[in-house]
């Protein structure tokens, strides 16, 4: 079995692991495994256990980096890796090696941070799952006939299959929390300018969030540490003082306020009976530990939708215009079509979603100033058969993550339960602008009061 | 949805330049139509004052 990074990091401050050992185990674990998941698009064995090797010369000098020194991660694949093929999983960037880091990738390798290679990703972050482009798509390792969410995807494949301990992932309209969701671990969206996005290919860029995905809020907390932080090579990038994110783990859940935005739920999107009950055992859960929790009532998920998916639209357009009119065809079809909407969207309709973002960004700020903490749904439920995971996602149905993306707040997803299939249902929780500790505290103190993080997955296909 | 709607899905491609092939027409149609709809939610008259300057209002929530 695979540790947890907190529980590596412990073993080996103890010598009951080395870094060498565990990027081995990983490494005979993704051979075996991604075969059947397709998390990777590019494993980099040797550049793994040079890392490792490093790590533990550090290790036994004394000159420990930290908690992530020496624990195996991999990088989506939007993440620009010196020397080492990014493709963004498309056929466009297939040869493409970048000569720089991405800052959150250099900054996880000054961490001490073992790379395993990169990571599936629907095409440009947008178009998938696809069966049309020179790698087939993630599968989910609770059952491999299902979708992982995306996009995000193999970033949430390979840590559900126990391939890695760590990973990075996008969030434009939920690229991590959806895959973190469906595949039954645990990822965090930061407040729009903690990470940088530097050196990562863009989406939509006043709605892509760069951040980690874990089996553990814990280890969440680990990776944000490294990777948050000013950077002027990304112009949204926050100037300001980076926090200590674990400082309150284990501080419970004792007097927070929480709000529940059941209207999203229960009037605005069905959502399974088994993420009804996610939810309400999660309330249950809060309770136990001593929170408060009210009611809260936002503008309906469709305005957020609207809002959000008009503006990633055009902003996507607009990064892909000169390969959309030049040459189409090399993208996939999923992609394809998806942009050619956003070539569709008049100035006009595009300033109107800025200016109901900010009356939505207001209406969130004044909802949160007597609460810690939201909660809602993340996902409908368990993941759709990869064969049926919806086309134009925000125009069949409104996403539960994208109010998050639309505001900038920070939000985390989790696991709350399973499904009847057998696959993971999650919650989703929200906190005020840069308060990501307080995410991570109450994150942690559920976690701790249930045991959906001792499950894991059997590796079956239907 | 009427052909008004066709002619102006026709013309928004034009404008973009974007050509669509043959066998994705209908699909693409139908997905603008479903666009359309969707902005339906951002057509509600705004105030003057309400401008896309300072979209996101981070800061003032936690302190430094």
């Amino acid at each position: 079995m695979i540790p947890t990074i907190a529980e590596a990091a412990r073993q080996f401050e103890t010598r009951a692991l080395s870094p060498v050992e565990l990027t081995k185990a990983c490494l005979a674990r993704i051979e075996a495994c991604d075969g059947a998941i397709n998390a990777f698009l590019l494993r980099t064995e040797e550049r793994a256990l040079a890392d490792a090797k490093a790590a533990e010369q550090r290790m036994m000098s004394g000159a420990r980096r930290g908690k992530l020194d020496g624990i195996p991660i991999a990088h989506k694949d939007i993440y620009n890796t010196a020397g080492i093929r990014t493709t963004a999983h498309s056929r466009l960037l297939a040869d493409n090696v970048p000569t720089q880091d991405a800052t959150t990738v250099r900054k996880l390798a000054e961490a001490g941070t073992v790379m395993l290679g990169k990571l599936a990703t629907h095409e440009f972050a947008w178009g998938g799952p696809s069966f049309d482009l020179p790698w087939p798509p993630a599968r989910n390792p609770w059952n491999t006939d299902h979708f992982t969410g995306g996009s995000s995807s193999g970033t949430g494949a390979a840590l559900a299959a126990g391939m890695i301990l760590g990973g990075t992932g996008t969030d434009t309209a939920g690229s991590i929390r959806n895959p973190a969701g469906l595949c039954g671990v645990v990822g965090i969206k930061p407040t729009y300018g903690l990470c940088s996005r530097g050196g990562i290919l863009p989406l939509a860029h006043t709605l892509d969030h760069a951040g980690p995905l874990a089996w553990t809020v814990e280890d969440c907390a680990l990776l944000l540490q490294a990777m948050a932080g000013y950077d002027q090579a990304d112009p949204a990038s926050a100037n300001r003082k980076v926090p200590d994110f674990s400082a309150k783990l284990g501080a419970g859940a004792q007097g927070l306020r929480v709000g529940v935005v059941r209207h999203f739920h229960e009037r605005d999107v069905a959502v399974s009976d088994a993420t009804t009950r996610g939810i309400e055992e999660t309330l249950g859960l809060l309770q136990g530990l001593g929170a408060t929790i009210r009611d809260v009532t936002l503008s309906p998920l469709a305005d957020y939708n609207a809002c959000g998916y008009v503006i990633m639209s055009a902003e996507a357009f607009a990064i892909h215009q000169r390969w959309m009119l030049t040459v189409p065809g090399q993208y996939g079809a999923l992609l394809r079509d998806r942009l050619a909407l956003g070539g569709l969207i008049g100035g006009a309709d595009y300033v109107q979603a800025q200016r109901r973002r900010r009356e939505l960004a207001a209406e969130m700020k004044a909802a949160m100033e007597e609460i810690d903490i939201l909660l809602c749904a993340c996902q409908p439920g368990e993941a759709a058969r990869i064969d049926a995971a919806p086309k134009w996602s925000g125009l069949e149905t409104e996403g539960f993550t994208l109010p998050f993306n639309v505001s900038g707040y920070p939000a985390i997803s989790m696991r709350a339960g399973f499904g009847t299939g057998g696959l993971p249902v999650s919650v989703q929780l929200a906190a005020k602008p840069f308060d990501e500790a307080t995410l991570f505290q109450i994150a942690h103190a559920l976690e701790q009061a249930s045991d959906w993080h001792n499950r894991r997955p059997s590796m079956r296909r239907a | 949805m009427s052909e008004g709607d066709e002619e102006d899905f026709r013309s928004a491609l034009r404008r973009a330049g974007i050509t669509v092939q043959a066998e994705r027409y209908d699909v693409m149609l139908a997905a603008y139509r479903d666009f359309q709809a969707l902005m339906a939610c951002l057509d509600e008259p705004f105030a003057y004052a309400v401008e896309p300057a300072c979209t996101l209002q981070l800061l003032p929530l936690v302190a430094r």
